[in-house]
């Protein structure tokens, strides 16, 4: 037996780039033992499967091998209205040869006016494009009341990534922190919640110990939600205390774990004048006129 | 590319003794002997199969495909005999084919090695091939293992035939051909276990 194997590695022919044709190589090329009695690398792959049954008998399984394979390849569904389309095609003096739009590879014989197509589909695409991401921009928000932020802020929290907090130095640009607010944020990540970007901070109710989550996302704004923290929380699972407000394009949700005295310092109602930004107004007297009349405030705060 | 050749056999056909070549003679050199309609009719799903093998992709082999009888339309006169003209519109495909292949990225397809001794110890003609794993192997072969695997089987031409086609050495084609073929059965072999 001839090296089932391959261990035979050249028959010693040059095959015109200077390495030897192996006899392997042959072995692949040739589809019948009458085509490869035609030429010198045939002659000598002939006298192997001569010489060898079980080669020979590999040779022809090869070749029917082949014949399937062939077979298999022709095997393509057509589109049904290929047909006609390709006639169109042809026959169409805007698809002619002259003028092709659909293959960029194709020989034109008008580069100039080609090029102009191009142009042309490039402007529209980038026109499409522009218009694209402008919808996408305005596309609807979610709206959400004051329960279901607490509700899903719950989830959120569970959402965030240990790993995603980051020492706060900058607060992100798109999501600033509210002034006024008697909290110590030490973490930020910025992330998707619900879809929408957004920002969650991390820090302890100011002198206490007491942990706060603010969460800042950009969605549409909701007529129903106060315009500065609502004085009187929500209680959600867990001992947190939930609050939400917005302000223009900005929902912010505060969870604070602790008692209302907790929340009412985290929002800047109880907070000591050290712990509020200089320079802002603070919220606390339309805290206080809200609370008297059991509502939110009537505007929203100049912060 | 074919095109040439066919061309070459239209030359031969045209070409009178010496230089008394008539004005007849030369417009019916020119005339084509069947229209683009016709061999659109007859030869669309030959040169779709071929496009979709070489592409893999129904959308690519769309476009090659019209592109293909566009160019054809475009030299008609150079095909000179009806019973060329499947290979003759292949020819065009791959030519197109192999255009974009080199725009979009060379590639060497040497590169893509694999043991000379696998070559001849596979030949399963028991093996059963299915439609969609050969697409997926053919795909994964480089350009240049593709081309020549399709020029052996769907054109049908010889490897002697293939190296004139691509202007390439013989010895690179077989060395091509058998690399592909074995490849092509080992992911067929993988697929089907």
């Amino acid at each position: 037996m001839s090296g089932r194997g391959g261990r035979q590695s050249s028959s010693g022919q040059d095959r015109g780039d200077g390495s030897p044709v192996r006899w392997q190589e042959a072995f692949e090329v040739y589809r019948s033992l009458e085509e490869a009695a035609g030429d010198s690398w045939g002659n000598d792959l002939r006298k192997r499967l001569e010489a060898d049954e079980d080669l020979r008998i590999r040779f022809e399984s090869r070749c029917r091998w082949d014949a399937k394979l062939q077979q298999v390849l022709e095997e393509v569904a057509v589109p049904a209205d290929l047909e006609e389309r390709l006639l169109a095609a042809v026959g169409s003096p805007s698809t002619g040869p002259g003028k092709l739009t659909r293959t960029p590879h194709g020989r034109s014989r008008k580069p100039t006016t080609r090029r102009r197509w191009l142009a042309a589909l490039a402007m529209a695409a980038t026109v499409l494009l522009a218009l694209g991401v402008w919808q996408w921009s305005q596309r609807p928000q979610p709206s959400w009341t004051a329960a279901e932020l607490a509700t899903r802020s719950q989830q959120w929290l569970e959402q965030l990534p240990d790993d995603g907090w980051a020492t706060l130095q900058d607060q992100p640009r798109e999501f600033p922190l509210p002034p006024g607010l008697g909290v110590r944020f030490t973490h930020v990540q910025t992330t998707r919640l619900d879809g929408s970007e957004s920002a969650a901070y991390r820090g302890r109710v100011a002198g206490r110990s007491s942990p706060v989550y603010l969460f800042v996302l950009r969605v549409r704004p909701a007529s129903h939600l106060p315009a500065s923290p609502p004085p009187r929380p929500r209680t959600a699972t867990n001992g947190w205390l939930v609050g939400s407000w917005q302000s223009e394009a900005l929902v912010y949700v505060i969870r604070v774990r602790g008692t209302e005295s907790d929340y009412r310092r985290a929002i800047g109602a109880d907070a000591p004048l050290a712990f509020r930004d200089p320079g802002t107004r603070g919220i606390a007297s339309d805290l206080e006129s809200s609370v008297s009349s059991g509502e939110g405030p009537a505007k929203a705060p100049t912060f | 590319m074919s095109v040439k050749r066919e061309g070459g056999g239209a030359s031969s056909t045209t070409h009178v003794a010496g230089s008394e070549r008539s004005e007849t003679e030369l417009t019916e050199a020119q005339e084509p002997i069947l229209p683009i309609e016709e061999l659109v009719r007859c030869y669309h799903r030959a040169v779709y199969a071929y496009a979709y093998r070489l592409t893999g992709r129904t959308q690519d082999a769309e476009d090659l495909a019209q592109q293909t009888f566009l160019v054809a339309q475009q030299h008609l006169v150079q095909l000179r005999d009806p019973d060329r003209a499947r290979g003759w519109l292949l020819a065009i495909a791959r030519s197109q084919y192999c255009r974009l292949c080199r725009r979009k990225r060379p590639f060497l397809a040497d590169d893509a090695d694999i043991e000379l001794e696998q070559l001849a110890a596979d030949g399963d003609d028991g093996m059963r091939i299915d439609e969609e794993q050969l697409q997926a192997a053919l795909n994964k072969l480089t350009p240049d293992y593709r081309t020549v695997v399709l020029m052996y089987y769907m054109e049908h031409l010889s490897y002697r035939e293939i190296a004139r086609e691509l202007e390439i050495p013989i010895g690179t084609v077989m060395s091509r051909l058998a690399r592909a073929k074995a490849q092509l059965r080992i992911l067929l072999g993988k697929g089907s276990a």
